[in-house]
C-alpha cells in the first residue's frame, strides 16, 4: 500500500469516526476536528493522484461488489471537496457551538462529506447510488434538525421532490451503464446501439442537472441552500452541486462517450440558458443567499458552457481545444468551490451579526466587521469576473472556448458558440452587476437598520475560514497555468497544454496572470506611498442640498431598476402602490413590488397541478374499502392466469 | 391426492358461504387437518418428513384455530354483520371464480395436476372470500384458505420443499394470525364491531 492509499484510507476512517463521534458523546469539537483530519488526508490523496502518483483503489466495475478508488477525475474533486470542507468545518465549530442538537447537526456534516467522497471514490453502480441518495438526504436532515417550521418543511419537500422525481435519471443511467457493462468498459456502450446510448444520456442530463441546478431543472436551489445551516450552505452551493457536474462529466466524457453532436448542443443551451437566467433572477433578489443560490445557478451554467465546447470540440476531432475546455470547466468548478462557500459562509456571518439578510436592512457592514466584510468583497470581486482574480481566469478560459468554436468548420456550431459566447459575455457583466449590488448593499454605505450598526466581528475561527478562502481566491488566481495542463490531461485523449505560470493557449494568445496580479499589487503599493500621510477630507456627502438621511440611500429594488425596465417583458414585476389621501392630501403610500420567479408560474405550476389531476383521477380506484383492495387482487391473479393459459405472458 | 383436495375445496365454498364465524373458524380447522393429513400420507414414512407433517397438522388444525377462536371470544358482535351479498349470490361467485382458475391453470409442473388446479382453486376462492365478506376474522379466514392453497402446491411437489421453508412459513402464519388477531381486537374495540366496512372512513 502506497503512501497516498493509506492517507485515503485512514483519511474515510477518521472521517467516519468524526461522523460516528458525536452520537456516541464525543466532544463536537473533537468530531470535527476528526472530521477535519479524515477529509484533508483524503483531499491530499486525491490532490496526489491528481499530480500523477497511480490511480489508487479498483478500477470501475459493473457487478454489485462494492469497490472503492481514485483516478485522477476523482481525485480533483476529492481535493475540492477537502479545499471548501476546512474552512468549513473550521466555520461550524463556532457557528454550530451551543445550537440546539448540535451533535446532530455535526454528525449530518460528517455524514453529508462522507457521502460526497463516497460519490467520487465509488467505483461500481451500488456504491454510487447509495452516496448520491445519502447525499441528497444529509442536507435535508440538518435542514429539518435546525429547524422545523412548516415553511422549512415545506422548501424540504420541494427538495426532496424535486431532486428524487430528476435522481431517476441518474439511477436509470447508471444501471443501465452497469447493464451493459460500460462502466468497466467505455467502449461497451456504443455496441448497444444509439437508443439505449441516448436513454443514457438523456438520463444522465436530467438526473445530474436536477442536482446540478441546471435551467430548467433548478427549482429546488434557490428555495433549499437558504435555509440550511451556513456551513452547509457552503458545502451544498460549493461542493454538492458540482459532485453532479462530476457524475455528468463521467456519463458524457467517459462511460456513454463518444457522444452524439446534439448532446454537446444541448449543453451549450441549458448552460446558457442557466447562466444567464440565474444571474437575472440573482439580480432581482432581496435576500442575500437567495441571491448567492441563483448565482450558483449561473455559474454551473457557465461550468455546462465549457462542458458543451468540449463536447462540441470532441465531434471536431479537436483534442487539444477540448482538452482546453474541459480544463476550464473543471478550473471553474474549483475556483466556485472556493468563493461561493466564502460568499456563504460571510453571509452566515452577516446574519449572526445582524438577524436577517434582507439587503434593504443591511449597509456599512465593511467597516463594523472589517475580516469578514474584506473576505466578502474580494469574493464577490472573484465571481463577479474582476481580473486578475480566479473567477475571471476560468471564465476566460471558457470565453476562449466558446470562441474558438464559434470560429470551428461547420455553420451551425459555429453559430451555436457564437450565441454561447455572447451570452457568455452578457451573463459576466450582469455578475458584475449583481455583485456590485450585493456588496454596496451589504458592505459599504450607512446601516440601514439600527440593529445593523451593533454589528461586530464573530469569534476568530468564523472570521479566519473566509479570510483563508479568499487566499485561496488569489492563490488560484495568480498560477493557474500549473493546473490547467494536469487537468485537461483529464478530457479524452489526455492531450498536453502548455503549462508555465502563465496560460498560454495556442492560437490565441495567452494571460499572463502572476504577471497581471504583480502588476496590480505593485501599482496599488504604488499609489499607497504616493498617498503618503494624507487621508479623504471628512466632510458630509453632497445630495443636491438636501439633508442625507438613510432613506436616500439605495434600496435592492432601486439599484436594479434600470434593468429591470429594459427586460420588464422578460422578468414581468409587479408592483402594487397604495395611495390613502384624505380630503385630498396625501396620508401614507405603501409600495408593494416583486419579481416573481416565472418558471414556478409558468413551468412548475402548471406541470404540478396536472400531476396533482391525473393523481385525483387514480385516487378514484382508492376506495378505502379492504373487500375492494381484495377484489382488485383477485382481478389482478385471475388476469395473469388467463394471459399465462392463452400464451400471452410467460 | 383428489380425494383431500375435492374435501379442501368445498371446506373452502363452506367459508364463504357459512354464517357464523365459529363455523367457517371450524371448517377452516378441517381444511388444516385434511392438509396436514395429506402431508403425513405423501411423507411416506420418512423420520424428518413425518416430525414436519406432524407440526404442520398442529399448526394448521389447533394452534391456529385456537388463536381465532381466542380472537373471536373477545370480539363479540352486538349485532348481526348485515353480508352484503345473498348466500346463492357468494355461491354463485365462489364457483365462478373456481371454475375460471381452474379452466385457466397453466402446467406449472410443480406436481399432480390436481393439487396444481385444487392449489389456485384454493387460492382465488380465499381471496373471494376477502372480498366477499365484511367481519374482519373472516377475511382473515379466506386469508388462511388462500394459503392452505398455496401450501397444498408445497406438499405436493415431488421431493418437496426445504424444511427450513416449511417451518419459515409455519411460523409466519402464526404470526400473520397474532397480528390480524390484535389487529382485529383493536379495531373492535374502537368501533364496536368488526366490520370492516366500516373502516372507509379512515382513508384520507
Amino acid at each position: 500500500m502506497g503512501a497516498a492509499e493509506a492517507a485515503a484510507v485512514l483519511g474515510a476512517a477518521l472521517l467516519l469516526a468524526g461522523t460516528v463521534g458525536p452520537l456516541l458523546r464525543l466532544p463536537s469539537g473533537a468530531a470535527l476536528a476528526l472530521q477535519a483530519a479524515g477529509i484533508s488526508l483524503a483531499g491530499v490523496a486525491g490532490a496526489a493522484v491528481l499530480c500523477g502518483v497511480a490511480p489508487l483503489g479498483s478500477g470501475f466495475q459493473d457487478g454489485l461488489e462494492p469497490a472503492l478508488g481514485v483516478d485522477g477525475l476523482s481525485g480533483f474533486f476529492l481535493a475540492t471537496i477537502a479545499l471548501v470542507a476546512l474552512p468549513a468545518l473550521a466555520y461550524g465549530r463556532e457557528y454550530l457551538r451551543g445550537a440546539p442538537r448540535e451533535r446532530w447537526l455535526v454528525a449530518l456534516g460528517g455524514l453529508f462529506l462522507l457521502a460526497l467522497g463516497g460519490v467520487v471514490a465509488a467505483r461500481d453502480a451500488a456504491v454510487f447510488l447509495a452516496a448520491w441518495e445519502l447525499m441528497t438526504l444529509a442536507p435535508a436532515a440538518a435542514i429539518l434538525v435546525r429547524r422545523s417550521d412548516a415553511e422549512v418543511r415545506h422548501v424540504v419537500f420541494v427538495y426532496l421532490a424535486v431532486t428524487h422525481l430528476g435522481g431517476t435519471g441518474v439511477w436509470i443511467a447508471m444501471l443501465a451503464l452497469a447493464h451493459y457493462g460500460a462502466l468497466a468498459d467505455p467502449g461497451a456502450l456504443a455496441g448497444q446501439g444509439a437508443a439505449v446510448q441516448t436513454l443514457v444520456i438523456v438520463g444522465a442530463l436530467i438526473g445530474f442537472g436536477t442536482k446540478a441546478g441546471l435551467m430548467p431543472l433548478h427549482a429546488w436551489l434557490p428555495r433549499a441552500h437558504p435555509v440550511a445551516p451556513s456551513n452547509f450552505s457552503a458545502l451544498m452551493s460549493g461542493v454538492m452541486v458540482k459532485v453532479a457536474i462530476y457524475g455528468l462529466v463521467r456519463v458524457l466524457f467517459e462511460w456513454a462517450a463518444p457522444v452524439p453532436l446534439w448532446v454537446g448542443l444541448a449543453l451549450l443551451a441549458a448552460g446558457l440558458l442557466s447562466a444567464f437566467g440565474g444571474v437575472l433572477f440573482a439580480l432581482v433578489q432581496r435576500d442575500l443567499k437567495r441571491l448567492l443560490a441563483f448565482s450558483s445557478i449561473e455559474n454551473v451554467g457557465i461550468v455546462a458552457l465549457a462542458l458543451g465546447a468540449a463536447l462540441v470540440f470532441l465531434w471536431e476531432g479537436d483534442r487539444t481545444w477540448a482538452g482546453i475546455a474541459f480544463a476550464a470547466a473543471l478550473l471553474h468548478v474549483l475556483n466556485h468551490a472556493v468563493f461561493k462557500s466564502l460568499l456563504f459562509l460571510a453571509a452566515g456571518s452577516f446574519e449572526r451579526a445582524v438577524g436577517s439578510l434582507d439587503l434593504d436592512r443591511l449597509g456599512g457592514l465593511l467597516r463594523r466587521m472589517p475580516w469578514t466584510g474584506a473576505g466578502f468583497l474580494l469574493g464577490a470581486a472573484a465571481i463577479a469576473g474582476v481580473p486578475p482574480l480566479n473567477g475571471f481566469v476560468s471564465e476566460w478560459l471558457t470565453l476562449q472556448a466558446l470562441v474558438h468554436v464559434a470560429f470551428g468548420p461547420a455553420l451551425g456550431t459555429g453559430l451555436a458558440g457564437g450565441v454561447a459566447a455572447a451570452g457568455l459575455a452578457a451573463t459576466a457583466a450582469l455578475a458584475l452587476f449583481c455583485f456590485a449590488k450585493a456588496t454596496g448593499l451589504v458592505l459599504l454605505g450607512s446601516p440601514r437598520r439600527p440593529e445593523v450598526g451593533g454589528a461586530v466581528e464573530p469569534g476568530r475561527a468564523m472570521r479566519l475560514a473566509p479570510v483563508a478562502l479568499a487566499g485561496g481566491c488569489v492563490a488560484l488566481a495568480a498560477v493557474p497555468g500549473l493546473l490547467v495542463p494536469a487537468l485537461a490531461k483529464l478530457a479524452p485523449g489526455a492531450p498536453t497544454v502548455a503549462g508555465g505560470a502563465a496560460l498560454a493557449l495556442p492560437g490565441t494568445g495567452s494571460l499572463p496572470s502572476p504577471w497581471l496580479l504583480l502588476g496590480i499589487v505593485g501599482l496599488t503599493a504604488l499609489a499607497w506611498r504616493l498617498r503618503g500621510g494624507r487621508r479623504a477630507a471628512p466632510v458630509p456627502a453632497w445630495a443636491c442640498g438636501q439633508r442625507v438621511e438613510p432613506a436616500l440611500g439605495w434600496t435592492s429594488a432601486g439599484f436594479t431598476k434600470p434593468l429591470v425596465l429594459v427586460l420588464g417583458a422578460l422578468l414581468r414585476p409587479r408592483r402594487e402602490v397604495e395611495v390613502t389621501r384624505t380630503a385630498g392630501i396625501v396620508e401614507s403610500v405603501t409600495y408593494r413590488g416583486e419579481i416573481p420567479h416565472r418558471f414556478d408560474t409558468h413551468l412548475y405550476r402548471p406541470l404540478r397541478d396536472r400531476a396533482l389531476a391525473g393523481a385525483a383521477l387514480v385516487r378514484r380506484i382508492q376506495s378505502g374499502s379492504v373487500r375492494a383492495y381484495a377484489a382488485y387482487l383477485l382481478a389482478l391473479v385471475l388476469t395473469m392466469l388467463v394471459l399465462l393459459r392463452v400464451g400471452a405472458i410467460g | 391426492m383428489s380425494a383431500a383436495v375435492a374435501a379442501m375445496v368445498a371446506l373452502g365454498f363452506g367459508v364463504i358461504v357459512v354464517r357464523r364465524r365459529s363455523v367457517a373458524t371450524a371448517l377452516v380447522a378441517v381444511q388444516g387437518l385434511v392438509l396436514g393429513v395429506t402431508a403425513l400420507a405423501l411423507a411416506g414414512g420418512e423420520g424428518g418428513a413425518l416430525a414436519l407433517a406432524g407440526a404442520i397438522l398442529i399448526v394448521r388444525a389447533a394452534a391456529i384455530p385456537l388463536l381465532l377462536v381466542i380472537a373471536r371470544r373477545r370480539t363479540p358482535e352486538r349485532a348481526l354483520v348485515a353480508p352484503t351479498t345473498s348466500v346463492a349470490t357468494r355461491l354463485l361467485l365462489g364457483t365462478a371464480v373456481v371454475l375460471v382458475a381452474v379452466a385457466a391453470t397453466p402446467p406449472l409442473g410443480l406436481g399432480e395436476r390436481v393439487a396444481e388446479h385444487g392449489a389456485l382453486a384454493l387460492l382465488c376462492l380465499g381471496i373471494t372470500t376477502v372480498a366477499v365478506r365484511r367481519p374482519a376474522l373472516l377475511q382473515v379466514l379466506g386469508i388462511l384458505v388462500a394459503e392452505n392453497g398455496v401450501y397444498l402446491l408445497a406438499i405436493a411437489v415431488p421431493g418437496g420443499v426445504p424444511a427450513v421453508v416449511e417451518l419459515g412459513v409455519l411460523f409466519d402464519l402464526v404470526l400473520v394470525v397474532t397480528v390480524a388477531g390484535a389487529f382485529a381486537g383493536k379495531i373492535h374495540e374502537r368501533v364496536g364491531s368488526g366490520d370492516t366496512d366500516l373502516l372507509r372512513g379512515l382513508r384520507d
